[in-house]
């Protein structure tokens, strides 16, 4: 990134600075060298010319070591900054999905449409990642207009009341071939600390543009999330969340 | 899903609570002040009798809309009557309280919810809480006139035929849970008036008993659950306003005409001029509900066979009326 090398050239400045009467007197003619000082008018003109110069140049170069330390000192403190790398959930690669029982024989499946969502994942230290997703409970789609209206009212999803599913984490611990997520998940006002197993994390570059996926699957019941009760009958009370993410670094 | 027994035995709960406790308090000290405040309270055991019964899981802090309707605006509509009833309080101060209560009712029901977050401008959020003031303080304070002047168990009789038919369309729009709390509100508002009417006809030597108790809590009520049923259900605008207005029929008592016939004549021509209007929402309704949500529904969870024998004569009955 260069830095370093711009941190060695200012130490190499700083050490080859040499003393600065020698330096002019070699500089200077003969016959002048050879005149003590203070009786050579011209010469003290000009050795005092040369001072004054050489006053300006150590000026500037002390404001060169200077501006050259700052830069890497920025350069180093923007380097520990980034070293995470902030990606944007890809709605069109990604999906929120879902399924409940239906008189305990069969599954009726079910998507969240407009789900987004934003995570932070740090390689060198796991444990500062992030993952942050929302969904919006009224794009719930099951492929019959008539459910999803009835899902959206307050008996289900209540969406007018709670408009999104959200789930942030608050912290994340490395596992063979993903992380371990716990965070805060809320549903229908109801907030509960669960913990996620994503798998995934490999990375992609494609046309320039770094992708990192995870997939992860959880269980809920809708009576912890003070679904009514009573609407819980030939829909059974617990569903399979899936969560299929992609996402694009920022 | 619906449960028609369990409906039947949480009306029969609330009916019989509020007549014990309007009997009981009533009869020991018999003055109409006091059995104002009997009704009062025998409304509200008669609606805890009910949410008991249907096993009504209500939130404190109160989460959903429905929450607020039945944890702070009904117990606020029970003590405004309980206090309104009072010798001391004036009559100024009374209706003050109520128009207050109006005020409020709206915003209470839409708090929290995305009407008052990115769906509505200040503009839009400003008029729809006005107009639900301004609605239900004119329907309350015409029929609680009424009331007044007329006395009798009619208008009683036509909110809780409202709120009945309001609970149905609710009901079948998809939002069970909401039409189901107001079954109860029927079941202790008609109990607490036959009673109320009773006691007072055969103790009170036909003092006029004022219903305005009884009729004050059925239209906040029922103002309450339509605005549910159409801001978080699919009750549509049309079938809300019909349900919260047909009431208002009652004035028909008040022309000429009906003044010179007989009180029962008088009592039954309203009762069926109201019921028109409400009669031709639920039919509406049913026709909606078929249309969009009996598909969902298969036999194995309509219920007994006599009870799908029973919806599919009603199916017929209804394409036949609406075919005429």
């Amino acid at each position: 990134m260069g830095c370093p090398n711009q941190l060695s050239l200012a130490v190499l400045f700083a050490a080859s600075r040499s003393d600065s009467r020698t330096a002019v007197r070699d500089l200077l003619p003969l016959d002048d060298a050879l005149t003590p000082l203070p009786y050579n008018h011209s010469l003290t003109l000009r050795l005092s010319n040369t001072i004054g110069q050489e006053t300006e140049m150590r000026r500037s170069f002390t404001t060169c070591v200077t501006a050259i330390l700052l830069g890497a000192l920025f350069c180093a403190s923007h380097q520990s900054a980034s070293a995470a790398d902030d990606y944007e959930y890809d709605l069109v690669h990604s999906s929120v999905s879902f399924k409940a029982r239906h008189l305990d024989i069969s599954w009726i499946h079910g998507r969240f449409n407009d789900v987004s969502g934003m995570f932070s994942i740090d390689r060198d230290d796991p444990s500062r990642s992030t993952f942050a997703l929302t969904i919006q409970a009224d794009s719930v789609d099951t492929a019959n207009e008539a459910r999803d209206k009835h899902l959206r009212q307050p008996d289900y999803f209540d969406t007018k009341q709670y408009p999104t599913i959200e789930f942030k984490s608050t912290s994340v611990k490395p596992i063979d071939g993903g992380f371990e997520v716990t965070g805060d998940f809320t549903m229908h006002g109801t907030t509960k600390e669960i913990t996620l197993t994503l798998m995934g994390g490999k990375e992609h570059v494609f046309k320039d543009v770094k992708r990192v996926a995870f997939s992860t699957e959880y269980a809920v019941k809708r009576s912890d999330y003070g679904f009514d009760k009573n609407a819980i009958g030939p829909i059974g009370d617990k569903a399979l969340i899936m969560i299929d993410c992609e996402g694009v670094r920022k | 899903m619906p449960d028609p027994l369990l409906y039947w035995q949480a009306i029969a709960a609330s009916a019989v609570c509020a007549a014990a406790v309007v009997a009981t308090l009533a009869t020991m000290t018999l003055t109409t002040t006091r059995l104002n405040s009997a009704c009062v309270l025998g409304i509200g055991v008669g609606l805890l009798a009910g949410f008991y019964v249907l096993s009504l899981q209500l939130q404190w802090p109160p989460a959903s809309s429905l929450d607020r309707l039945l944890l702070i605006i009904v117990p606020l509509a029970l003590a405004i009557e309980l206090i309104g009833g009072f010798g001391r309080t004036s009559r100024s101060v009374a209706w003050l309280m109520r128009v207050t209560l109006a005020v409020f009712v709206s915003p209470t029901l839409l708090y929290g919810s995305v009407y008052f977050g990115d769906h509505w401008s200040i503009s839009q959020q400003i008029a729809v809480v006005s107009i639900g003031a301004v609605l239900l303080a004119i329907a309350g304070g015409l029929l609680c006139g009424l009331a007044q002047r007329r006395g009798g168990v009619v208008i009683s009789i036509a909110i809780c035929l409202s709120i009945q038919c309001a609970a149905v369309a609710i009901m079948m729009g998809g939002y069970i849970k909401g039409g189901a709390a107001a079954l109860p509100f029927v079941a202790a508002l008609l109990t607490t008036t036959i009673v109320a009417k009773w006691i007072s006809h055969r103790w009170l030597q036909g003092e006029n008993f004022a219903e305005i108790a009884i009729v004050g809590v059925g239209v906040v009520a029922l103002f309450g659950f339509l605005f549910v049923g159409r801001f978080f259900g699919e009750l549509s605008t049309p079938h809300a306003m019909i349900l919260m207005h047909a009431p208002l029929l009652c004035w028909i008592i008040e022309t000429p005409m009906m003044r010179s016939c007989r009180p029962s004549i008088t009592v039954a021509a309203c009762l069926l001029l109201v019921a028109i209007p409400l009669a031709i929402v639920v039919v509406l309704a049913k026709q909606e509900f078929d249309r969009e949500m009996a598909p969902l529904l298969d036999s194995s969870t309509v219920g007994s066979p006599a009870d799908t024998m029973v919806i599919s004569q009603l199916d017929v009955s209804l394409n036949v009326i609406s075919c005429r």
